[in-house]
């Protein structure tokens, strides 16, 4: 029982960091990026890649931030230059980088067990379980700072406005292309380290890793809006991690009462389906749909 | 200060909805002037407003303001030193982030935005200065969410935040339409005064010809898309609501109908 919940706390924290880049784009820039089923799978497979050449698993670990930026780039460029709807420049970006993360990696699945991982790194001085959470937990406090400092920089303040009103930003000379690039840039970033650190801990990466990996992060987000609120944007970012953990739980507890694995995906579009009709997220989602209708 | 020269503006050209919203129209606001603007349902108006600001590009013509040509530049370009107000009370302000917010998001119009905090200590004390002098009650809700306030509020908030950086030019697209008569009356008032005060280069769109005439120092009637009657300050001043609808009429050699409901409402 213990080890079934420090198990989902582990993963919980881990795809906490693919939630906030999730949250980064469909709360802050009211943008369903969909790129991030291709966007996760590029940073495992980008990291395991790196790791079997040899590469330092720091190295495999950061390098996919780049990597994840550049595919989020090309979203907002379809977008906003090529005049691509959102979802559906985002959809090509997902299937694009499907060719692209087999080539990386040359076959469907590179195996990371026998290598040295960022993981094993940090387990050959700490003993485990804690050195995964304290890795992972590391990591999404960063991630989880750098948000709450940013979002109300200038930079960050001019990037909220335009999801919540772009003719009003735009009126205040902000670039909101820019801002929607921007923006995209950050959060395929952070899907994508978050693709390189659940590849090390799960031992490979995967071409088909990727998938229903939005509605898993579109359902962190709204747990956490549901159990913790949205005040403000610390809240928020908090609220995203609990909710990430909270849908690992969920999916575990799952599995215990004897669903199986592949019956995953429909829990969590279920678990998705009945938070958003929820009295309390219906709400939320209102005071949304009256600013977009607007 | 402003020059417009023979600016056309056609949407969707070649198409069987062609439109010609602007046919040649030029206009010159010397610094300082506040030009009221009015014409029928369709007359152009918001659309010379947004071609200046830049929401649409121009067919043809040139656009100037202080010599420099400026209709080639995007919109967010020409926003570093246009402000402007929308009719909609909702449009002019981020409704999930909060008044202080929505203010530094004003104050670094025309500024390059870094990496430095959004609002600093200084800011809110100029913001409290600023909300207070629009006595209604905003200097308490500095850190609500825009949201939760009022249309009047809201426009009013718009209105500062246009000129929270001094404007070379300020574009105003009947932004008290939509607001009750009390408080379109408190918008009127601190347009005026905020104009005045900092003697701004102001164009402003009314559907209401009393306001076209008490406000302001020039006036232009649209229609069809061409600039039918323009007035200095002399004859404005000595102009009644009858006048422009005879203006109106005479100009334009018809009579003047369905129009009147809506021009002088
Ligand atoms: N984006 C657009 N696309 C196509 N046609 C447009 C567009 N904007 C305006 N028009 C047309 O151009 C003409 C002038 O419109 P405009 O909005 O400038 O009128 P207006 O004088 O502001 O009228 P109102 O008093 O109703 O606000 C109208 O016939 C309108 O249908
Ligand atoms: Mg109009």
């Amino acid at each position: 029982m213990v080890g079934f919940f420090i198990a989902s706390v582990e993963q919980g924290l881990v795809y906490a960091i693919m939630a906030l880049g999730v949250y980064l784009t469909f709360r802050i820039l009211d943008f369903p990026d969909l790129t991030v089923d291709g966007s996760f799978p590029l940073g495992a497979a980008v990291a395991a890649k790196m790791i079997t050449d040899g590469y330092s698993p720091l190295a495999a670990t950061l390098v996919p931030l780049l990597c994840g930026a550049c595919a989020g780039i090309i979203t907002g460029i379809l977008h906003t230059k090529g005049r691509i709807t959102g979802l559906l420049a985002g959809i090509l970006t997902m299937t694009a980088l499907y060719s692209i993360n087999l080539r990386i990696m040359g076959r469907p699945n590179i195996p990371l067990l026998r290598e040295e991982t960022v993981i094993t790194q940090f387990s050959s001085s700490i003993p485990q379980p804690f050195a995964n959470i304290l890795l992972f937990s590391f990591s999404v406090v960063l991630i989880v700072l750098f948000l709450d400092w940013f979002l109300y920089t200038e930079i960050g303040m001019a990037l909220r406005a335009t999801g919540d009103n772009p003719y009003m930003i735009r009126s205040l000379g902000v670039n909101t292309d820019a801002m929607k690039i921007l923006g995209l840039a950050i959060s395929n970033a952070f899907v994508s380290l978050s693709g390189a650190l659940v590849a090390q801990h799960q031992g490979f990466a995967d071409a088909q890793m990727g998938i229903g990996m939005i509605i898993a992060g579109l359902a962190s987000v709204i747990i956490g809006e549901v159990v913790c609120g949205a005040k403000s944007i610390p809240f928020a970012t908090a609220a995203v991690v609990v909710g990430s953990v909270i849908y690992r739980l969920a999916i575990a507890l799952a599995l215990l009462v004897g669903f199986r694995s592949s019956d995953l995906k429909l829990i969590t579009a279920l678990l998705v389906i009945i938070a958003l009709t929820t009295p309390r997220v219906k709400s939320i989602l209102n005071i949304n749909r009256a600013k977009s209708t607007s | 200060m402003l020059v417009i020269k023979n600016v056309t503006k056609i949407f969707n050209k070649n198409t069987v909805n062609q439109k010609t919203a602007l046919n040649n129209v030029s206009l010159t606001l010397e610094e300082g002037d506040f030009v009221t603007v009015i014409g029928s349902n369709g007359a152009g108006k918001s659309t010379l407003l947004n071609v200046i600001a830049g929401v649409y590009s121009i067919d043809s013509g040139s656009i100037k303001l202080n010599e420099n040509e400026i209709s080639m530049l995007p919109e967010h370009k020409r926003a570093s030193f246009i402000g402007r107000v929308f009719q909609d009370p909702m449009k002019g302000t981020a409704p999930s982030m909060t008044v202080e917010e929505n203010l530094a998001l004003a104050m670094a119009r025309g500024k390059r935005r870094g990496l430095r905090w959004g609002i600093s200590k200084k800011d809110r004390k100029l913001f409290k200065e600023k909300l207070e002098a629009l006595g209604l009650g905003l200097e308490k809700q500095l850190t609500n969410k825009v949201e939760l306030l009022s249309g009047g509020q809201r426009q009013a908030m718009t209105v500062l935040m246009a000129t929270l950086v001094k404007p070379k030019l300020l574009l105003l697209d009947e932004h008290t339409a939509a607001l009750d008569p009390k408080t379109a009356k408190k918008i009127v008032e601190l347009t005026n005064r905020i104009v005045k005060e900092n003697n701004l280069t102001t164009l402003m769109v009314t559907h209401n010809m009393e306001q076209a005439l008490t406000m302001g120092n020039k006036l232009i009637m649209l229609h069809e898309g061409q600039i039918i009657l323009e007035l200095d300050e002399n004859q404005k001043r000595n102009m009644t609501v009858m006048d422009l609808i005879e203006e109106f009429e005479k100009v334009r050699g018809e009579k003047f109908v369905e129009d009147r409901v809506v021009l002088a409402n």
